[in-house]
């Protein structure tokens, strides 16, 4: 069933998640389980095979894409721009600076950056970075990464 | 994707697999129409721009992996871009 959710709940709760730059924690009532700690920044992890909703992706490494740093980078503080109509994108830009040819990369995660970090987003590319070399930059600018949850 | 020639000049829009140099006009390039000196990738002078002739720029083809093969437009800025649809189970 589509929006079933009250809108202004979607976004109250987006923007809780992604827009802290403190750790947050959310504690469930009786039998909800044990508090969730979301710890920011969150960082932005490139793939070379998409997961799924229920597993982790293939990260990059810096052997198969030079330059890039496994576990991912900054998105910065406020990792997101608070969620209207359901919908909040990135607030800061990441890069890459290649030092040698990449893999393809066909898909992103984000992830907090707790001791064990915890995966939170994922999803393809709209279309796959390929053919990248030596002294290219690759490049996510502000905005363009959308989180939708219009549908929750 | 968004190329820049190494030596300057503005960003422009090229689709994967195609010749920048299709991309621009005879003027689009800096490098290119400024005349100076030794163009970088084929050592031709800037009056012999590859521009005068068809078909991508071939010499030196040291990255052939590269979508449009050229050398001369460096770096190369790789926009990425995704929209990430959470669903409830």
């Amino acid at each position: 069933m589509a929006n079933m959710s009250d809108q202004t709940w979607v976004n109250w709760l987006l923007t809780a998640f992604f827009t802290s730059s403190t750790t947050v924690t959310f504690t469930p009532g009786t039998s909800g389980g044990s508090a969730r700690i979301i710890t920011p920044p969150f960082h932005l992890r490139l793939d070379t095979a998409q997961g799924s909703n229920t597993s982790a992706a293939t990260e990059a490494t810096s052997g198969n894409c030079p330059g890039y740093t496994a576990l991912g980078s900054s998105l910065g503080s406020s990792a997101f721009a608070a969620a209207s109509g359901g919908q909040a994108t990135n607030n800061n830009a990441v890069s890459w600076s290649a030092t040698g040819t990449w893999t393809t990369i066909p898909s992103i995660e984000i992830w907090d950056t707790a001791a064990t970090p915890i995966r939170y987003l994922q999803g393809a590319l709209t279309s796959s970075i390929t053919g990248v070399s030596n002294g290219d930059t690759v490049q996510f600018a502000v905005g363009s990464i959308t989180c939708n949850a219009s549908s929750w | 994707m968004l190329i820049r020639c190494k030596t300057g000049g503005e960003m422009i829009d090229v689709a994967e697999g195609q010749d920048p140099h299709t991309a621009l006009d005879a003027t689009g390039c800096s490098h290119c129409k400024d005349g100076h000196g030794l163009d970088v990738h084929c050592g031709q002078t800037a009056s012999a721009c590859p521009r005068t002739h068809p078909g991508p720029c071939w010499n030196p083809p040291d990255v052939p992996g590269r979508p449009d093969g050229c050398t001369v437009c460096r770096p190369v800025l790789f926009m990425g871009n995704a929209t990430l649809v959470t669903e409830v189970a």
